[in-house]
């Protein structure tokens, strides 16, 4: 059977719950075996002694028979004593016995040697031995057992109550190690848990996070080098993007200067007119490159928070005269308050205005604008222009999203990056924006953001 | 008026001279730092158009330097670099104004004239939009060039927003720069000063108009043709 185990630490913990079990039975038997036979040995050799001892007290008697003197054979006679001995032929007659049925203790050993027998009657258990001897040249038996149950008899006793005591001892050792290792086990990969978390909160708006090398485990410590300088080349990479974007979008700006210079000076009035708002165009095209490479590296720390209701009435009071100009009307409705959220102050300015503008490009002369600020950290513009089509709602926050000329009328060619620059800022705020119908006709764009507590740092 | 021109974009400099002009500025083109600095110092100009992207030195160097130096020229930025950071940098090291590349002549020509007024200018002996003006001493009100009676609470509030014409003034300063400590209950005042301000000029055919912005304020701004 091969388990697949998908986590270190569970392999870890199951393979040890395993070798725990596992010792915690062999261990305790092993000892016990190994204490039995020494008692065994023990008992042998005890019992051994006495043989011996009554080997040299025995002296041949009639028949031949031997005798042995009462001083030796009282004891053995006493059942309390719990010892009790038989001398046998070599072939098995009985010579003389403490036991009162007069027979052999135990059946003689098919060989001449030394043997260890055990019987059990209804008086007790006995361990004894069969000792082959030479008496005036003549082969006998020695058997010399004792009665385990006899409370003199001490060893097998302790043996007795030791199995369970080690057990349960051997058992809760192992156990408290095994909750030790996992705690250890927990420790030691503590850091390369963290950093797997770590390792998931990068991103483009984070690409200043490193996987922490301290405390890290020396096996996996190149791995996190390696993830690490990984990232670096991807920042590089980012940065290097950016930098380029910037450097063409400055460049740009000169030959445009030229390029409009040159066309005020037309005669043509109309295609004057024509070719500066072309220019006018490019050169919002150009701020927005410009604005996006600037956004792109750009982290707000957790603690920077901002007045949504302050960005969306510097908006309205910036855009006002120029949407007047254009014979429609823009209006700030909702909090009357601060309004505090998690972010940047110049970044939401930016974002909302984004919004307004294209509200305003898509307005109906007459039509007005509602620039619409809730509590809870969101900011709705709204307008009563076409709308947006269901299958556009999603693309229109791509970056120079291709539309079809059909499409393109409905949404405005001018749409450019203006809406992926908000999409861009509520990504880095850690909210969203998104696009729906209006009642009565139009669109409403709703920038989502994170609420933060009263006032705290401010950008 | 004689103007110093530092760019040092031979087209762009000579398209410059061309537009410049035609709203009749004349001006000498140096096309490096060192030569504008050697300008500064040989001859008088009524201001300087200062390109921050110069080959031999940035820009914002010299115009600190000359500053150090005690040259209070008015100084127009003319850069490609348009953040805030940027904006605020120029100004700081001593720009009077900052224009970002490209840029229509009208508004250069615009900003160059709102940097030479004399500093009586600046106070404002006078204020205009479209064809309503209004004389801050004797608190007369001019439309079409014929002086037309406003009570002193119309003039007070075409003051406030002839003052930043063009651009929205936020209600709650409207109400404390007129009304002041005697504001009246209720915010409605300001609404109704503004409402029949706006009346007014609309029946004496002014082409000046006043806007509301909900929510946020009011401002003056020229009648759309």
């Amino acid at each position: 059977m091969a388990v697949n185990f998908r986590s270190a630490f569970s392999q870890i913990v199951w393979l040890q719950v395993l070798a725990v079990a596992a010792t915690s039975l062999v261990m305790p038997i092993a000892i016990y075996v190994f204490l039995e036979r020494t008692v065994a040995d023990y008992q042998v050799k005890m019992l051994g002694e006495r043989a011996q001892v009554l080997l040299k007290a025995m002296t041949p008697g009639p028949q031949g028979r031997v005798m042995l003197p009462s001083s030796l054979t009282e004891p053995y006679a006493q059942e309390i004593s719990g010892f009790a001995f038989s001398i046998s032929d070599g072939g098995g007659r009985l010579l003389i016995s403490s036991a009162t049925d007069r027979l052999a203790l135990a059946p003689l050993p098919a060989t001449r040697a030394s043997q260890m027998f055990r019987r059990k009657t209804g008086k007790g258990a006995y361990v004894g031995v069969s000792v082959p001897e030479d008496f005036h040249g003549q082969p006998i038996w020695i058997q010399v057992e004792q009665n385990q149950d006899n409370p003199d008899v001490v060893l097998d006793d302790v043996l007795a109550r030791f199995l369970p005591a080690v057990i349960g001892l051997s058992v809760g050792v192992l156990l408290f190690l095994l909750l030790a290792d996992i705690f250890i086990v927990r420790r030691a990969l503590g850091p390369i848990v963290a950093a797997s978390g770590l390792a998931g909160v990068i991103s483009p708006t984070r690409m200043d996070l490193r996987l922490p090398t301290k405390r890290m485990p020396s096996e996996i410590l190149p791995l996190v080098e390696a993830v690490n300088l990984a990232f670096d080349r991807l920042e590089h990479g980012f940065r290097a993007q950016r930098d380029l974007t910037a450097d063409v979008a400055h460049e740009l700006r000169t030959p445009l200067a030229v390029l409009r210079l040159r066309a005020e000076s037309l005669a043509e009035a109309q295609l004057r007119a024509r070719i500066l708002a072309d220019i006018d165009v490019m050169t919002r095209l150009v701020d927005q490159l410009l604005s996006v490479a600037e956004l792109e590296m750009v982290i707000i720390a957790m603690d920077e928070t901002a007045d949504l209701h302050l960005a969306c009435l510097e908006v309205v009071e910036h855009l006002a005269p120029l949407a007047v100009k254009q014979g429609k009307a823009i209006e700030l409705e909702g909090s009357e308050g601060p309004v505090w959220v998690h972010g940047r102050p110049e970044m939401l300015f930016q974002a909302v205005r984004n919004l307004v503008e294209n509200a305003i490009r898509h307005s109906p002369t007459g039509g007005a604008v509602t620039v619409a600020v809730e509590e809870d950290g969101v900011a709705r513009v709204l307008d009563r222009g076409p709308g947006v089509p269901a299958e556009l709602k999603d693309r229109l926050f791509e970056r120079f999203w291709r539309a079809r000329r059909k499409e393109r009328s409905a949404v405005g060619a001018g749409a450019g990056l203006g809406l992926s620059i908000v999409a861009q800022i509520a990504e880095q705020h850690g909210g969203r924006v998104s696009v729906g119908d209006r009642p009565g006709g139009g669109a409403v764009f709703s920038l989502v953001l994170r609420p933060a507590p009263r006032g705290a740092v401010v950008g | 008026m004689r103007l110093l021109l530092v760019e040092d974009n031979a087209d762009l400099a000579e398209l410059l001279l061309q537009a410049l002009a035609r709203h009749g500025f004349t001006a000498d083109v140096m096309p490096t730092a060192g030569d504008a600095e050697e300008a500064v110092s040989s001859a008088h100009y009524a201001a300087m158009i200062l390109d921050l992207g110069l080959p031999d030195e940035d820009g914002l160097l010299l115009l600190k330097r000359l500053r150090k130096q005690g040259v209070q020229m008015p100084v127009l930025a003319l850069t490609a670099r348009g953040s805030v950071t940027d904006r605020v940098d120029g100004l700081r090291a001593g720009a009077d104004d900052y224009l970002v590349k490209p840029f229509a002549v009208e508004e250069l020509a615009a900003r160059l004239q709102a940097l030479m007024r004399r500093p009586g200018d600046l106070l404002g002996e006078q204020l205009t939009v479209g064809d309503v003006s209004l004389d801050l001493q004797s608190r007369q009100v001019l439309v079409d060039g014929k002086p037309e009676p406003f009570s002193a609470r119309e003039v007070d509030l075409l003051e406030i927003l002839m003052r930043r014409a063009g651009r929205v003034v936020q209600k709650a300063f409207v109400e404390d720069h007129l009304f002041g400590l005697n504001a009246p209950a209720g915010s409605n005042a300001v609404e109704v000063a503004v409402h029949r301000l706006r009346r007014r000029l609309q029946g004496l055919g002014a082409r000046a108009t006043v806007h509301t912005v909900k929510g946020v304020g009011y401002f003056i701004a020229e009648t759309k043709a």
